[in-house]
């Protein structure tokens, strides 16, 4: 969908004003309504599925395997395939390069860690189903994309449960393969309720003019200048921190104060989603099909 | 499983309608995290013969000029895989408001000794020889039937019929759901 | 398929009504096949051509040694190539098949169900006991490849192929081996008589093409059973056929596959009436294999003593 000039100046117009009009009637720091679930595949560790506005369905699924390794960086890996594009395209490299950064730069290696020789391994494999046609060939996919992906790896991450290692963690000395409790009543999360490390959010800021705006939609993204991408987790900023290629129009550059403007704006609405995914994280899936 | 649809823009459409299905097999579907290439000849063959099924059930007359897409995503392979994509397509297909003469219902039937057995899951399906039937609407006429694996000659005639009980009992289940579903889009709208 | 094949309103009223009047444009029954000639090339071993009516069909056996599957130390590996060239016919284009791009079109779907048909048949079914292939296990294995080749298309390539592909999986010899420890000796076919396969049945397939002499919409809601049922189609017949099935039994009355996909509503009866039927014809194709190999071996033997006789003369004067 293109606007036309008349449609694209008044939406420029009514983002740059002092007094943000977003075309949704959504404040800057608004996100559009977003669907969620977790843990409904039985086949996975983890597992989450959300349901944009836009119409875009994402599946998210966690896979633990043991690994015997010394190798840290190997141990995430992240296979994003999207519904009428080749799996080496473009679209699928960018976002699942830079899912797998986010999550491995800022990565607790403890949560992983089986005993000093053996490591979780997971695959988190994503699927979007349904790419509707507008935004195939528009820039605009890789912006509904990042985030959304990363809140489906966060939820499938934070809902992921491990069954419980019942063998020795020390096995410096004496080599055992560690074996685990068949009971999945004392399954463990892969990430504790209590835990400091929470995975990496990424979020995408639009910027036009002085303004920052949270989560663009399609109409919104065609008359921004800029845009970057910011990653936070437990209320940090973390990496990573990336401009992606944005500005259809001037294709000025972006001034440094509206930079930190972005970030200062991420680190205030971080919080607020990690925990409402959390809480989303934690309910049954039982609720969840009701309300579907 | 879950069915999503897609109009798709296609270049210089016949006349005659398009129906395509397509088969997306995620590496997370199955027990074992396992990789699927794009072209595996296993799923080409399946969604020819789920699109044989359709094609001549949907009231083709209907959507001249027109493609039907379907694709089919499995979430969470546990046996059973083409008749419940059969299933699921049916019931996409109504959900879309695509007009059908009636449903099409599958159901797989094994064997194990002298016993049918309905619905398999994947343990059994690995090591029981099954057949995998389809019936349109109430009718006992079959629509599809597959079998892989060798099973004796005098069996079938019982699995058959059992396969045919078992689709009608569908049919009457995915017929109350669409009601109700229906009955509860109707209120909301009023 | 590639060009479309266009059959004029009245050749196809023509075809159908004669249907109605069970008679077949070459003459036959509904249910009547076409003479099966089956002729094994004198020269090798496991290289075979059937015709059927005027569809033809080659197939050719080969094996070597080579490393067997990591996951399946114990099997050896048997594979069937088929690919539909345009030599069989204008209406098969190269490229087309399921390798190809275009693989909505209809061609590609044919080759799709014919290779995977003849490779469940066949393989899946253990036609061909692949453990038997096994030398070392985990290290050498016999590979054998069955590659098949279209001649020309007159209809029902799978009931040819598959018979072709068991004759010639029937007929093979690999050559003899001798294994000590790692060590394999691979003895020439002129030192050592080669040996056959270890054929555990042999699957021959039946396909059932299925008309309605009244209409689709009778066929879904009515009651009327009168579908005209056929085997063997030709070309035209296949063309104008409203739905197919192909049942693959071996002599002990067991399916080793079947499938009906879509097309036609059939009542279950019927169905069982084709099977009946289509394991008569199986044990009668399964006769006529087996005595063509068996004069076939005669002949070789009789090349053979007659070798054997001029080297014992030789020897004499």
């Amino acid at each position: 969908m293109t606007l036309s000039p008349a449609e694209r100046s008044y939406i420029y117009d009514s983002l740059v004003s002092p007094q943000v009009a977003r075309t949704d009637s959504r404040k800057p720091t608004q996100f559009r309504p977003l669907k969620a679930t977790c843990s409904f595949l039985p086949n996975s560790n983890g597992s989450s599925r959300i349901f944009t506005a836009d119409g875009l369905e994402c599946i998210t699924s966690v896979k633990a395997k043991v690994l015997r390794t010394k190798d840290i960086g190997e141990l995430i890996k992240v296979d994003v395939d999207i519904q009428g594009q080749r799996d080496d395209s473009d679209l699928c490299l960018t976002t699942s390069s830079i899912l797998t950064r986010s999550l491995v730069d800022n990565l607790d290696h403890s949560t992983l860690k089986l005993t000093d020789k053996y490591y979780y391994q997971l695959f988190i494999d994503i699927v979007i189903l349904s790419l509707p046609t507008d935004f195939q060939m528009s820039s605009y996919t890789l912006y509904s994309l990042i985030s959304l992906t990363s809140m489906g790896c966060y939820l499938a991450l934070k809902s992921t449960r491990l069954p419980l290692l019942i063998s020795t963690t020390n096995d410096k000395e004496v080599e055992e393969e560690p074996t685990f409790s068949d009971d999945w009543e004392s399954c463990t999360d892969l990430i504790p309720k209590d835990s400091e490390y929470n995975p990496t959010l990424l979020f995408v800021v639009g910027i036009v003019g002085n303004n920052v705006l949270v989560d663009p939609s399609l109409e919104e993204q065609q008359v921004l200048e800029h845009g970057i991408c910011v990653g936070y987790s437990n209320g940090k900023i973390v990496p990573p921190l990336e401009s992606i290629t944005l500005s259809t129009v001037g294709g000025g550059g972006v001034n440094k104060k509206t930079i930190f403007k972005g970030i200062d704006m991420v680190r205030q609405i971080g919080g607020v989603v990690e925990k409402a995914l959390d809480l989303i994280a934690e309910q049954e899936p039982e609720d969840f099909e009701r309300a579907f | 499983m879950d069915t999503t649809y897609a109009s798709s823009a296609v270049k210089a459409l016949p006349d005659a309608p398009v129906l395509s299905i397509l088969i997306n097999h995620p590496p997370f579907a199955s027990m074992e995290r396992k990789k699927r290439p794009r072209n595996d000849r296993r799923l080409a063959e399946l969604s020819i013969i789920l699109k044989r099924c359709f094609e001549k059930t949907i009231m083709l007359q209907n959507y001249a000029r027109s493609v039907i897409e379907v694709t089919v995503t499995i979430l969470s392979f546990d046996g059973g895989l083409l008749a419940t994509c059969c299933n699921s397509i049916t019931l996409a297909l109504i959900d879309a408001g695509i007009s059908l003469y009636d449903y099409v219902t599958a159901v797989t039937v094994g064997i194990y000794d002298q016993t049918a057995l309905l619905d398999l899951n994947s343990l059994e399906e690995a090591d029981l020889s099954f057949i995998t039937i389809g019936v349109v609407g109430d009718s006992d006429k079959l629509n599809l039937i597959l079998c892989e694996d060798r099973l004796p000659l005098d069996r079938v005639e019982r699995l058959i019929s059992l396969g045919i009980e078992g689709c009608h009992r569908l049919k009457q289940l995915m017929n109350e759901t669409v009601r109700e579903v229906g009955t509860d889009l109707l209120s909301k709208k009023q | 398929m590639g060009l479309d094949y266009d059959i004029s309103t009245n050749e196809q009223e023509f075809v159908l009504e004669a249907l109605k009047q069970n008679v077949r444009l070459d003459g036959r029954k509904l249910l009547d096949m076409r003479d099966v000639k089956i002729s094994i090339l004198p020269s090798e071993y496991g290289h075979v051509e059937v015709s059927l009516g005027k569809t033809r069909v080659a197939c050719k056996v080969s094996a070597e040694i080579v490393k067997p599957y990591e996951d399946r130390p114990f099997e050896g590996i048997f594979q069937i190539n088929t690919e539909i060239s345009p030599m069989c016919s204008p209406f098969f284009e190269i490229g087309q098949g399921s390798s190809g791009s275009g693989s909505n079109s209809r061609q590609a779907n044919e080759e799709v169900l014919i290779s995977r048909m003849i490779e469940k048949a066949v393989r899946r079914s253990n036609a061909l006991d692949i453990e038997s292939l096994c030398i070392v296990a985990g290290s050498k294995c016999w590979a054998v490849r069955a590659d098949l080749h279209f001649l020309n298309y007159d209809g029902n390539f799978i009931d040819a192929s598959c018979i072709a592909v068991m004759t010639a999986l029937l007929h093979f010899r690999k050559p003899d081996i001798e294994v000590a420890g790692e060590e394999v000796v691979v003895y020439d076919t002129n030192q050592r008589e080669p040996v056959p396969l270890s054929i555990l049945h042999v699957p021959i397939c039946i396909t059932f093409n299925f008309y309605n002499p009244n209409g689709n919409e009778e066929n879904v809601k009515g009651e009327l059973n009168n579908e005209l049922i056929l085997a063997d189609a030709s070309l035209i017949e296949e063309r104008l056929s409203l739905g197919t099935m192909t049942i693959t039994l071996n002599k002990n009355q067991e399916i080793c596959q079947l499938l009906k996909s879509g097309g036609l509503n059939i009542d279950a009866s019927l169905i069982m009436n084709c099977c009946l039927y289509a394991s008569k014809l199986v044990s009668r194709l399964n006769d006529e294999i087996h005595e063509v190999l068996k004069e076939d071996s005669k002949k070789r033997r009789n090349v053979r003593e007659e070798k054997e006789l001029q080297v014992f003369n030789e020897r004499e004067s």
